[in-house]
Order: structure tokens, then sequence, then C-alpha cells
């Protein structure tokens, strides 16, 4: 519970009737998009509060705002108070000397935020240098400190970026946020590309440093769960305005708006598991093919090391890395399958290998009975009818200068399939029509940069069951995508899974959405398969410690049920 | 793999690349049509006896491999052969017209660098702006210009004012030392400027372009937030960041701004190696030939070898 209520009345931080417009000239026209539109919101000192929305919502324009770092096109009017005085009227000399010395933020991807060429240390030294905080050996020592504050061995400051794990880099932001002693710190979803188990770590860090430095926290999510578990209050943004406001508890209880209660919905609670998956048509009858779908048993797949210089004068082979160990699944038809785990645990290498991207060192894959283990990509071909590919990020997968028509006829045309363009137009309408982008007609002329993230997702989708596989490989299909979108691009994949008995193999991080849509759930943890079985068993009684631990860090939407339990002292 | 590895590999290939270009440049030359003996015994009424005794005294009779070791031997004590022309060594030969281009070469370089890299950035820093249509569009003017067409038009316009060909002014021999400083520097300024002027555009573009990918990362979002003023954001964290395409391309485009110069060497005059080459192929100078080629190729492959290691300078990531 986060029940500390004693914050000293003062407030540390105010955004009032903020208006933000950004205005674009096209020839002669000038347009103007407002797209913050009146936000209020008050923090006191040690306060956190979480500023929760979609892409889109102005949740980021906002907080850039109060650092002064909207870029030249953005006309900004309101005000931004700092204890008091409003450090927005002046523009730019009045919010300069306040900028990280008052106010400082951590940037949402640790991997580009920093700067790759120079040190952690030197870009934590540049921070107080120009502030004039410190110098020479007492800078020294307090970058030691920082790193070590934030849970960093005080002799990482002179490692590149390169050289830290995408948590550790994280951290490290976070230390080069507190180097000139802030008493408000913006964190720009500073854990979105991180995974579930470092996630609660940099989460805890956040809070402990809040509570210990008694720091205002404006924590930017698109999370519900996060700020349940983070924060006192929260504030909800749609399209520009704060739309809701208040403290967690009410807003999971008690939501007032309409969209509230639709996002709480949306984000997939791994606590409420029912006891078989969400079904929008019955349950398949279970009668035990005699053959499964996909089988794999057994493979393993091992990346060649670099040859170094000095082996190749040896002439020593590198040893070999091993990605994927000993893994072993089956996906019968009408089945769907998630593979569970963190990045780097192999996931992705599994599936490259059933596409025979990669070559498995051992072990066989049978594709509906046929032996499929190192067959050369000719020989795939006719075989890649049958197994198609949903892709993790639909902004990426799909060509942008094909219109939605060619992207869904590439495959038909790669195979041969319809001979003529009205056939085939027939089959990329129903392809269309499944996906659920109705009408057909509205959509079939359109590039990609007319689509929501949504909609990108779904032509991807369309392009790939137009040929009527019987197994769909998706890796990662919704984490690209928004909360509210999430959940109706998995409704169809399971009705694609119940009407036309296609089998699925889905990888995702997330485990809730694996138990609230697979059947089966095999969890992964450096490439091996550590625990296996019908999904609500293995999130209701764990084997494994590891699912056990993943479990544990995963935030629960309702702040009352606090996993961060030892941090509400 | 570490740093010394990294350098190494380099360095292993770099020379692996020069003995490549070796053999190729023996292969070349006989595949040739028109050998030496031909040429040289193209005399009036040359006997069959008098080609024998040409083939066996530059030991074209022994067999091939035996030649290639020879060609080798001699390659390495800096024996390139005998130019037809003159009747000199052919390193003497290449030596001068080395060291009359380095300055050259050295000079416009620099000075399309420099220029380059400011105008570059300029543009990329105000993007969209003014200066920066004016700039580039200016800077591609120029990318297009073909050289020779650029120096001509430099020489019909300045011949009167500045000295229009060769290194230094033949009458002017006796002058103190300032003065014949003096007389070279004048001597250079065109074919510098057309140099520099043909050069400069392709780096400015180039740097332009890297300017903005780097302006546009996170990571100048982060500088600016940390307080770092204008000036040090781009030349800390944008241009530095910039500089490791920017060390490729120019590297790249170095090695062929010694071959490039023969359109300015000969239009100037200037005897360097681009003239020397271009006077070699007319007059079928083999040896000549085959030793400019080589120090040429031998040439981009530092050129080449350097940008590695200012690289590895530049980007701590390389090592991973």
């Amino acid at each position: 519970m986060l029940s500390d209520k004693e914050f000293s009345l003062s407030s540390a931080f105010a955004i009032q009737d903020l208006n933000i417009w950004f205005g674009a000239n096209t020839g002669n026209v000038r347009a103007e998009f407002h797209v913050v539109k009146n936000v209020n919101l008050e923090l006191a000192p040690g306060e956190r509060l979480g500023l929760v929305g979609e892409s889109g919502s102005g949740k980021t324009t906002t907080i850039l705002a109060a650092m002064g770092l909207l870029p030249a096109n953005a006309e900004v009017s309101g005000r931004i108070l700092l204890g008091g005085t409003d450090i927005l009227h002046g523009g730019e000399a009045s919010i300069a000397p306040h900028r990280w010395k008052d106010i400082a933020m951590v940037f949402q991807g640790a991997m580009s935020a920093f700067n790759p060429v120079r040190t952690i240390g030197w870009q934590i030294a540049e921070a107080m240098q120009m502030h004039g905080v410190a110098r020479g050996v007492a800078m020294t020592r307090r970058i030691g400190e920082l790193l070590e504050l934030v849970g960093i061995p005080a002799d990482h400051a002179v490692r590149f970026p390169h050289q830290l794990s995408g948590g550790m880099r994280q951290r490290a932001m976070i230390a080069m946020a507190l180097a000139c002693e802030p008493r408000v710190l913006l964190a720009d979803e500073p854990t979105t590309a991180l995974d579930v188990m470092v996630q609660d770590q940099v989460m805890k860090l956040l809070v402990r440093l809040s509570k210990e430095l008694n720091l205002a926290l404006v924590l930017v999510t698109h999370d519900l769960a996060i700020v349940a578990q983070s924060c006192h209050r929260a504030a909800v943004m749609l399209k520009g305005e704060v739309v809701e406001q208040g403290d967690v508890g009410d807003l999971y209880h008690r939501p007032k708006h309409e969209y509230t209660r639709k996002l709480f919905e949306a984000t997939p609670d791994v606590f409420t598991t029912p006891e078989a998956p969400v079904r929008t048509s019955p349950a398949s009858k279970k009668t035990e093919p005699a053959s499964p779908l996909l089988d794999v048993r057994n493979i393993s797949v091992s990346y060649p090391r670099v040859r170094s210089f000095r082996d190749m004068l040896r002439g020593v082979e590198p040893e070999a890395s091993s990605a994927v160990e000993n893994v072993s699944l089956r996906v019968d038809p009408g089945e769907m399958v998630a593979l569970v785990g963190q990045s780097g645990s192999g996931k992705t290498t599994t599936l490259q290998a059933i596409l025979g991207m990669v070559k498995a060192r051992a072990g066989s894959i049978h594709l509906n009975g046929r032996d499929v283990t190192g067959l050369s990509s000719g020989q795939w071909r006719p075989l890649r009818r049958q197994v198609q590919m949903i892709y993790q990020d639909p902004y990426e997968s799909l060509d942008l200068r094909y219109r939605v028509r060619s992207t869904v006829e590439e495959p038909l045309r790669v195979h041969g399939i319809g001979l003529t363009a009205k056939e085939r137009d027939g089959l990329i309408c129903a392809a269309l029509e499944r996906v659920g982008l109705t009408p057909v007609e509205r959509y079939l002329n359109r590039f990609p940069h007319e689509l929501s993230g949504g909609q990108r997702q779904r032509v991807a989708i369309a392009s790939a069951i137009v040929l009527k596989p019987e197994l769909l490989l998706a890796d990662e299909p919704v984490s690209m995508l928004d909360v509210s979108v999430r959940a109706g691009v998995l409704e169809l994949l399971d009705e694609l899974r119940t009407d036309a008995r296609m089998g699925i193999l889905m990888i995702t991080h997330d485990l809730s959405t694996a138990a609230h849509y697979a059947d089966r759930i095999a969890v992964m943890h450096q490439g091996r398969i550590v625990e296996e079985g019908a999904a609500a068993a293995v999130v209701r009684s764990p084997k494994a410690d590891y699912t056990r631990a993943l479990l544990a860090s995963i935030p629960h939407p309702d702040p009352n049920r606090s996993t961060l339990a030892d941090l509400s002292t | 793999m570490r740093g010394s590895a990294y350098i190494w590999k380099r360095i292993v290939f770099a020379v692996v690349t020069v003995f490549v270009a070796l053999t190729l440049n023996f292969i070349l030359f006989r595949v040739l049509p028109g050998g030496p003996v031909s040429q040289i015994s193209r005399v009036p009424n040359a006997s069959p006896a008098l080609k024998q005794a040409l083939t066996a005294q530059f030991g074209l009779d022994k067999p091939l491999w035996e030649q290639y070791l020879l060609y080798l031997q001699q390659t390495f004590r800096g024996n390139f052969g005998v130019s037809y022309m003159n009747r000199q060594p052919v390193l003497d030969n290449l030596i001068e017209a080395f060291s009359n281009t380095i300055p050259m070469v050295a000079a416009g370089t620099i000075l399309a660098l420099t220029l380059g890299v400011v105008v570059g950035v300029i543009s990329a820093v105000r993007r969209g702006s003014m200066t920066d249509h004016l700039s580039t569009n200016i800077a591609v003017l120029f990318y297009a210009f073909p050289t020779q067409f650029l120096g001509m038009m430099l020489l019909i316009i300045f011949a009167g004012v500045l000295p229009s060909a060769g290194m230094n002014d033949p009458f002017a021999i006796g002058g103190s030392g300032w003065d014949t400083f003096l007389d070279a520097l004048k001597h250079m300024v065109l074919p510098v400027t057309t140099l520099a002027l043909t050069l400069y555009a392709e780096n400015a573009l180039i740097v332009r372009s890297a300017m903005l990918e780097t302006l546009g990362e996170d990571y100048i979002l982060t500088a600016k937030a940390k307080g770092v003023p204008r000036r040090r954001l781009i030349r800390a964290h944008a241009l530095r960041n910039a500089m490791l395409p920017i060390v490729t391309m120019v590297a790249m485009s170095l090695g062929a701004v010694v071959t490039g110069s023969i359109l300015i060497e000969v239009i100037f005059s200037w005897p360097g190696i681009g003239r020397a080459l271009y006077t070699a192929v007319l007059k079928r100078d083999y040896p000549m030939l085959q030793g400019g080629f080589l120090a040429i190729t031998v040439v981009v492959i530092t050129f080449n070898l350097i940008a590695d290691l200012i690289y590895y300078k530049l980007d701590p990531r390389i090592t991973t």
C-alpha cells in the first residue's frame, strides 16, 4: 500500500492550463494541431504521479514542454510552476537555469539515449559541468556515488553504453538524471524496452529514490499496472486532454471515465486468469489428432563465434555459443501455444529454426508429418504456403510503397495462386474481411502510412492468411501496439485458431497475454524450455523457479495487491 | 574481440590486399598486347636475333613462376625497372612525381575537407533555412561540374592574374628562398582550387546527411535536456558521431584523389604522378605504368588502413 500521505503542503511542481499547438506549413496554408489541451497537474515533494495514455495522447509532449524541449514549430501557453515560480513565461532564458538542475528527465530508450561514443562517466560528468555543480576529484567521487546509488559498481563509469545491459543502462540514465540533485524527475516510459524482471527492478529503484530523496516523480507510461504499483495518483490522457485524475485506488475500483475503464479492461491480468483460456467460440473438442501439425523434437541451435586472428593462425574453430538447447515443442491443429521468455532466451531463434532460416545443430522438425529439418530454401518454397509468419512491428514489416492490395496479393503471386486478377481479388477481399478491415474497398488502395498500428498489423495478418496456411508463427504480434487495440488483434488470432483450425505458435514476453489466449504455455529461459503445460496450470501453480520469478515481477493493475510490497514501509 | 586483435586483423588484411594487387599487376601486364620486346625492337630492320636477345635480357624466356618470384624479389628491393622514356629507374621517376603531387593534393584535400565539414555542419544545423538551400544547391552544382571543365574555366578566367602552368617560374631561378616559395605558392593556387572545389561538394553533402541523422538521435535530446549549449552539442555529440561515416567515405575518396588528379595535372601541366601516368599511357611505357599502378594501389590501401585505425579510435563499439 502506498499510503504515506505526509506530503508537505507546498507543491514541488505544477502544470497549469498547458496548451500546445504544433504548426505545419503546407504550402501557403498553415495548419495547426492542438495536441495538448488544458492540462493541469500538481505534485507535492516526494509524490509520484502516473501520466497514462496511448501513443499520440500527448503525454510525452506534455513533459517535454515542462523541460522546454519541444521542437521550434510548437507553440505553448500556460504555466509550469517549479516551487511556485513560473519557468515558462520567459521562454528558453527562464527554463535553462532549471533544466536538469531542478527538473530532470529519464528518457525512454536507454539504448539510444546515451551517446554511444562517450563513456557513462563522461556523460554524467557533463551534466554536472554544465551546471557547475562539481568539478575535479569531487566530481569523480560524486559519479561513483551516483552509480552506486542506482546499484552500479562505481568502476563502471569508464564503460561505454554498449558495454552495459539494458537494465544497467536505464539505471545509469537515472544516475545521470540525479547528478544535479533535482527536485522533480520526469520519466518517459522508463521501462518500455525492458524485460519484465528488469522492469520490476528499475521501477523499485525509482520508487525507492523518490522516497529517499523526496523527489516528485512524473511517470509517463502506457502501462496501467506499473502506475498502480508505483504511484500515488494517476492522470489518464486521451487525445491531448486529461480525462480523469485521481488516487490510483479510486481509478482502479471506481473509474469515472469510460476510457479509464476501457484501459483497465484491456490490461491483461495474469492473476485473474480463468481456468480455460478466453474463448470467443466454444472450445474445440479435444480429439487427440493422429499427427501434430508441428512437432519439434530436441532441437539445438548454436551460432558460431567470430573467428579471432589468433584462432585463424592456429587453425582452431571457434567455440560455438549455444542459443537453443534441446527444445521440444508440439502444436496441434486449432491450438495456440505461447512461447514465453525474456529477450535473449532463444524464442526467436527457435522460431527461425522452425522456418529453416537457421540450421539446427541437432534434433528434428516435422511439419504435418513431413521431416523439414535441414531442407534447402528451394525445397522449402512450396512448403511456405503451409507456414506463415506474423512479425512484431507492423511499422517495419509492411513495405511502405505497397498498397494494401499489393501487400496481400504478393504471396498469391509468389505461389501462383489465382490465375486471373479477378480470382485473386476475391481471395484478397476475403482475407481482408476475415481480419476485420471492412468495408474492404476503403482499405484496398491505402498505403501503410494511412493506417493505424492495429490496422497495419491486421494487413500483415491478412497477407499471412491469404494463403490459408495451417500453421501461423507470430513473433510478439501485439507488443508494438497500443493497449486498447491489442485485445482486438489477439481475439482475431483466437478466431483463426477456432474457425479455420489454424495452429498458432506465438512468441511473447508477456505471461499475462499468454495466459489469456493460449491453450498451452512453454516458458523459455537461457535457451531451454524450463516449464510447459496448460496455460492456466502454468500461471496458477508454476513449477519452475524461473516461472515463479517471472510471475512475481509482473505488476498488478490493482494497487491494493502490491507486488512491490516490500517498498510500502 | 580485443582492440589489438582488431588492429592486427586490419593490418594483415591490408598486407594481403597489397599482395593480391602485386600479383594482379604481374598478370595484367603479361596478358596485355604489345609486350616490351615488340615495343623496343620496333626499329627498322630489327632481326629475330635482336628480339631473342632482348627477351633473354628481360628474363622473359624464363618460366612464368620464376618470372613472378623474380618480380616480387625486385619489387621488394625497390627495383621497378627502367622507364622506356627517359631511361631513369622507375622508382626515381615515381618518387619525383609523387613528391610533386603530394603537396598539391594534400593542400586541396585539406581545404576541401575543412570547407566540406564547415558547410555541411552549417546546413545541417540550419536545416530548411535559406543558408541550407543555398549551400546545398551550390554544392550540388560543383559536384556536377566535371573537373576538366572547372579547371578550364578557372584557367581562362585567371590565366593572366595567376600562373597557369607548371610548378614554378623557370625564369625566377636565383631569387631568394622566400621568393621561390611565394612563386611555388602562386603556381599552386589554380590546381588546388580546382581540386578543392570538386571535392568539397561531395564532402559537404556527406557531412550534411550524416549530421542530420545524428542530430535526430535520442542522445542529442538527452544532451539538450542536460543543458549542453548548442556549440558543444554540435561539436562533442553530433559531429563526434557523424564523423564515423564521414571517415569511411573520405578515406575511400582519398584514394581516388590521387588518380583524379590526372585531369588537373594535365590541365595545369603539373609534373606529378597523374601526368606521369598519362604520358606513360600515351608512350606505352610499361615499367612506368606498372610501377605507377602499384604505387597508387598501395596509396589507396594505406588510406583505407588509416581510416580503419581512425575508426577504431573514434568508435568504442568496434571491438565487440
